[in-house]
């Protein structure tokens, strides 16, 4: 009885010194490694998937628990969080545009937070329960670095032409507005084929994708938009402002996501994101779906429009309809 | 001690809501590893021993987990009502020696539970002709005890003091957060204020059962286990378990 107290205050302090010794560990080495293989694509493969695309060209802050690893230059620098959120987004900082991602064990517990996607609350409950919980792969969390690498893209970019296409949106309430509008079933309906036609047009086996088709899906495109202006009672070239500027930055975005993903070989991933086109979405996740298909088409209609993208301004459904004449 | 730590022991596992749930455990077990089951993962179907391993034992955890608050809940407040508590303490043994064997009893009990659910799983791993399973298995089982010896705890402290009740909704309460453990700590570290840091406070004092888990999961899968999260569910388990030489009731 007498070498109970010493014994358990001896395994207390062990206890406690373990916990002490694991937790100053900094950041993970898992979420350096998949940055490490993001920037291995850097050897062509994310040139291919957009020019100038990069991820090391930007100080990439990884986010886990109260603390952030800012990755950058071959060093790794902890600090205290930047914005409030737990989110995968680019933002400009001082004279820097800065990537933020959580940590992979953050995504692994809490489901893909902002891009990609995502199970129902009764799934993420079993998961939860589960002792092999449903984890993100590396394959998707290297796109979604890309996805937010291609946003910093687009912030050193295309500032004139975000701000242009921002400027059309005279009204801050409109997406409030639009999203109400969803709830309307003709505009649901809209929706749907719009989101059929777009599908059948990117996953079709022939090489150049048929221009009677490629016009039906602009013209509902542009009846969809006119009948949320209509039914939303807000003007339609901030309708179409609105879908353009998503489609432009979240699109694109979720294009590279993909392609990412392609380049990774993994096509199982890339077979969810041509498969994601085929359900339609509400709210702003259908600008990143009909965004990414766009980049599909324009894909197989001329190998070069991303260039034309960097150069003109016209909008991705733009340049489709010019492209698909 | 040892003997007060033996007895609590042998009474949990003779209480007859423990052979029921016992039962009902080993049945779904039975079922989930040998039935031609319709049970879809992400979409695919689960079908196969080795498939149905980590199926079962994601069962187990959960009913272990759950059969160690039910173990727990009434050991020690019986012991107050029956007045037994009298009959030891006037045979020199101190309140807090009492409290820490009913407490540990308790969770030996909890963990035989445990291990029961887990020899049926060994059986059928040997009818299956797959022996290369039990090892991995047991370490896996072991580890995932931690949860169920830290939730019976947890529920024997909270039992010293308040009612039956509480103590259950208290174990029920701690497991879900434990298992809700990252979302939960991802939502806290983006809130701000007051409430943020007493979330923050609570989270830190309830363990990761999750991750917990996730490290069992990991040695079947033969992926790296982080030690961390079972190191710090183990000291939270020894801080609960150090309650017991604090408390005690004013009643005997």
């Amino acid at each position: 009885m007498k070498a109970f107290r010493p014994i358990y205050l001896l395994i207390g302090v062990l206890l406690a010194a373990g916990v002490l010794v694991t937790s100053l560990r900094g950041l993970p080495g898992e979420d350096l490694v998949l940055y490490e293989k993001a920037c291995t694509l850097e050897d062509g493969r994310l040139g291919q998937i957009w020019p100038g695309l990069s991820v090391s060209r930007y100080p990439v802050a990884i986010r886990k628990g109260n603390a952030e690893y800012v990755v950058f230059d071959g060093e790794v620098r902890k600090r205290k969080p930047v914005l409030p959120v737990i989110a995968c987004t680019a933002y400009p900082d001082e004279d820097r545009i800065y990537i933020l991602v959580p940590s992979k064990s953050v995504m692994d517990s809490v489901g893909q937070i902002v891009e990609g996607f995502s199970g129902s609350i009764e799934d993420f409950l079993i998961d939860r329960f589960s002792i092999e919980g449903k984890k993100m792969s590396e394959s998707q969390y290297i796109s979604i670095l890309c996805h937010e690498a291609m946003h910093a893209c687009q912030l050193s970019r295309w500032e004139e032409k975000i701000k242009a296409l921002a400027e059309g949106i005279a009204d801050p309430g409109i997406e409030a507005r639009i999203e109400e509008s969803e709830s309307d079933p003709e505009i649901r309906a809209m929706y749907e084929k719009q989101a059929d036609l777009l599908y059948r047009l990117v996953v079709s086996d022939e090489g150049m994708p048929d221009a009677e088709a490629v016009a039906e899906y602009i013209r509902t495109r542009k009846d969809t938009l006119a009948l949320v202006s209509e039914k939303a009672g807000i003007d339609a070239n901030a309708v179409e402002s609105h879908a353009d500027l998503y489609e432009l930055l979240e699109g694109t975005a979720r294009y590279v996501e993909a392609k990412t993903a392609l380049a990774l070989s993994d096509e199982e991933l890339y077979g969810q994101y041509l498969h994601s086109l085929k359900e339609t979405s509400f709210g702003k996740e259908k600008y990143y779906k009909s965004g990414m298909g766009i980049c599909m088409l324009l894909d197989r209609l001329d190998p070069d429009w991303k260039q034309d993208m960097h150069a003109g301004s016209l909008s991705l459904a733009g340049l489709l309809e010019n492209t698909g004449r | 001690m040892l003997a007060l730590i033996h007895n609590t022991f042998r009474e949990r596992i003779r209480g007859k809501t423990f052979h029921v749930v016992a039962f009902i455990g080993m049945a779904i077990m039975l079922l989930v590893t040998t039935g031609d089951s319709n049970l879809m993962i992400n979409g695919r179907k689960v079908s196969g021993f080795e498939q149905m391993v980590p199926v079962a034992l994601s069962i187990t955890g959960f009913v272990s987990g759950l059969l160690a608050v039910m173990v727990s809940l009434r050991t020690i407040p019986d012991e107050f009502e029956r007045k037994t508590t009298h009959l030891v303490l006037v045979r020199g043994i101190k309140p807090w020696q009492y409290m820490f064997s009913l407490t540990v009893g308790n969770m030996l009990a909890s963990l035989f539970c445990m291990l029961s659910f887990y020899v049926s799983l060994v059986v059928f791993c040997v009818a299956y002709g797959r022996p290369g399973l039990i090892l991995p298995t047991f370490l896996c089982i072991i580890v995932m005890s931690i949860n169920s010896l830290f939730l019976s705890a947890a529920v024997s402290v909270v039992s010293i003091r308040a009612p039956v009740y509480v103590a259950g909704v208290a174990g029920i309460l701690v497991y879900a957060a434990g298992i809700l453990h990252g979302v939960l700590d991802t939502l806290a570290d983006t809130a701000q204020g007051v409430g943020a840091a007493a979330a923050r406070i609570l989270l830190f004092l309830t363990p990761d059962l999750s991750a917990v888990q996730q490290q069992a999961s990991n040695i079947l899968t033969g992926a790296p286990v982080d030690p961390g999260p079972v190191l710090a569910t183990l000291l939270l388990l020894y801080l609960v378990l150090s309650l017991t030489f604090v408390l005690f009731r004013k009643e005997v």
